[in-house]
């Protein structure tokens, strides 16, 4: 919890690095991004970086991502005055005596988010991108930009919207070996309702129901 | 060429911790049940899982329900809301002593003492339905017929009476009105329920516009219907009240929060006895979430319903 006076200098003397995308793009990056990305952060103090001329190589991150992650991070930069730095998420006291509200997405978040796409594959580039960066307020409105388009749908419609199919290919009970009329099970009759469920070894839903 | 990109199930690059994290934002628990865990195989043994369960129901997760949080942790402000709304800004009459209990702190109220929140200015206390959970425990039984309230919004000259939540000789009761007009109050009384001394219980209070319910100790003890004017305790001419358009009218709304005491008079003050936990959400509690909280005897932060469904997966 405590901060380490190591950890803060190291990188501050020079207080803007150079960083390059995967498809060689290069992006002027300062404390806003630094201190809202754990990858850099850590990356700076474990590599020891004095010479801010070389660009730190992303090679997971395309350039449009990278820079949508900068501009991002500078609109968030004061933000973090109220998110304390720290490695336990799980110790909900450490936001006790700073009271700090996560609600649903802001007016300048969702018009961010907008300009991505599921039909692009542009929306899970950006969570990407914050999941590889550890940006965590980027990766939640990217989840949740996500969850808002699942929630009010059902799952034939959820897995029509983002293409999804029922099993991964080669498993589950689309399968030859799992299908309902398998030669290979031994029985040729339709699976009933319970038997499906029993052969997905997880319990029913309606079970977690109250 | 935005079709053919279409056409690739770009969750299959997102990685498991990901999806956890879209997953926690969908919300209530039954839709995604009822909706995400039948997407694909994936999807759902993410979902049903007991650890993935535990983190859903984190508070971290769903601070825009908690609207009050009084767990007296904070050394020499016995006031303080956790949730993150409110914080310091309240008032403490009298001395209500923090003390240890089985969850980590407590307050001790000596029928002198009270803390006063004013909540009139929080729109997210102007709400219709919402649950309050808090642990209660009595030190003394004196025989006194009157009111030991815990937690109270009550203010007659107002017309504020949002909420009065106490024990009543050995019952413990939950008061809500209905209509400025019509001033009708409904009690909800939980008659079954024994009280012991120097017992922890674990009381929920569910209030809507059409019914209050009282939970203890995980189970349902109390329900009490308001849609009929009739039906009321007590109320300002409530038998002329028109019963066909008696759901228009409106809930009273809460002035100022009152934990320990009736209002600022000391009123039916909580005395010789000790309030733990105390949370107000702006959603109810769901029942699994009660029987958890009472199961595992534990603050709201540290609940642990994925356990709790999963241990007993074999009763429902």
């Amino acid at each position: 919890m405590a901060t380490n006076v190591e950890e803060t200098y190291l990188y501050s003397s020079p207080t803007t690095f150079k960083v390059s995308s995967k498809d060689g793009e290069i992006f002027d990056i300062d404390d806003s991004f630094i201190n809202q990305s754990k990858t850099i952060k850590n990356m700076l103090n474990v590599l020891d970086i004095a010479d801010n001329h070389m660009p730190i190589p992303l090679q997971n991150i395309k350039g449009t991502m990278l820079n949508a992650a900068i501009v991002f991070c500078k609109y968030h930069k004061n933000d973090l005055l109220s998110i304390p730095d720290d490695e336990d998420e799980d110790d909900f006291e450490r936001d006790a005596y700073e009271p700090r509200r996560s609600d649903d997405i802001s007016e300048w978040d969702k018009e961010f988010i907008k300009q991505f796409t599921v039909e692009e594959g542009t929306l899970f580039d950006i969570i990407m991108a914050a999941n590889y960066l550890d940006i965590k307020a980027l990766l939640a409105v990217g989840c949740k930009t996500i969850a808002n388009m699942v929630r009010g749908k059902n799952s034939d419609q959820v897995r029509q919207m983002f293409n999804i199919s029922y099993d991964p290919p080669g498993e589950g009970l689309n399968t030859p070996r799992n299908s309902v009329t398998s030669k290979e099970s031994g029985d040729n009759q339709l699976l009933t309702t319970q038997e499906k469920e029993s052969r997905c070894k997880t319990p029913s839903p309606e079970l977690m129901y109250d | 060429m935005a079709s053919e990109i279409m056409e690739y199930d770009f969750f299959s690059v997102l990685p498991n911790e990901v999806l956890c994290i879209i997953f926690y934002h969908i919300r209530p628990y039954k839709q995604l049940l009822s909706t995400a865990s039948l997407v694909c195989c994936r999807w759902r043994q993410i979902i049903f899982n007991e650890q993935f369960t535990n983190e859903y129901y984190k508070i971290k997760y769903r601070q825009s329900n908690l609207i009050g949080w009084w767990k007296f942790s904070k050394p020499g402000s016995v006031g303080y809301d956790s949730s993150g709304l409110i914080g310091e800004k309240c008032t403490v009459n009298g001395t209500p002593e923090i003390d240890q209990c089985f969850l980590g702190n407590c307050t001790v109220f000596d029928g002198h003492s009270s803390i006063r929140i004013p909540v009139m200015n929080y729109p997210q206390y102007q709400i219709d339905f919402y649950s309050i959970s808090l642990w209660v425990s009595f030190d003394s039984w004196v025989d006194y017929n009157g009111w030991n309230v815990f937690l109270a919004a009550w203010d007659d000259d107002l017309n504020k009476n949002w909420i009065h939540l106490g024990c009543q000789r050995n019952h413990i009761q939950t008061q809500v009105v209905i209509s400025d007009t019509y001033r009708c109050q409904y009690d909800c009384n939980a008659q079954n329920t024994h009280i012991n001394r120097r017992t922890w219980y674990h009381i929920v209070a569910r209030i809507s516009r059409q019914k209050q319910e009282i939970w203890i100790n995980g189970k349902l003890s109390e329900i009490k219907e308001m849609t009929n004017p009739r039906d009321a305790s007590t109320g300002r001419s409530y038998s002329w009240a028109n019963e066909e358009t008696w759901l228009e009218e409106k809930m009273s709304m809460p002035n100022i929060l009152t934990i320990g005491a009736k209002n600022e008079l000391y009123e039916y003050s909580w005395h010789g006895g000790r309030l733990a936990d105390i949370s107000i959400w702006n959603c109810w509690l769901e029942p699994k979430e009660i029987r958890a909280i009472f199961q595992q005897k534990c603050s709201i932060d540290q609940m642990k319903i994925g356990t709790y469904l999963f241990s007993n997966l074999c009763d429902m």
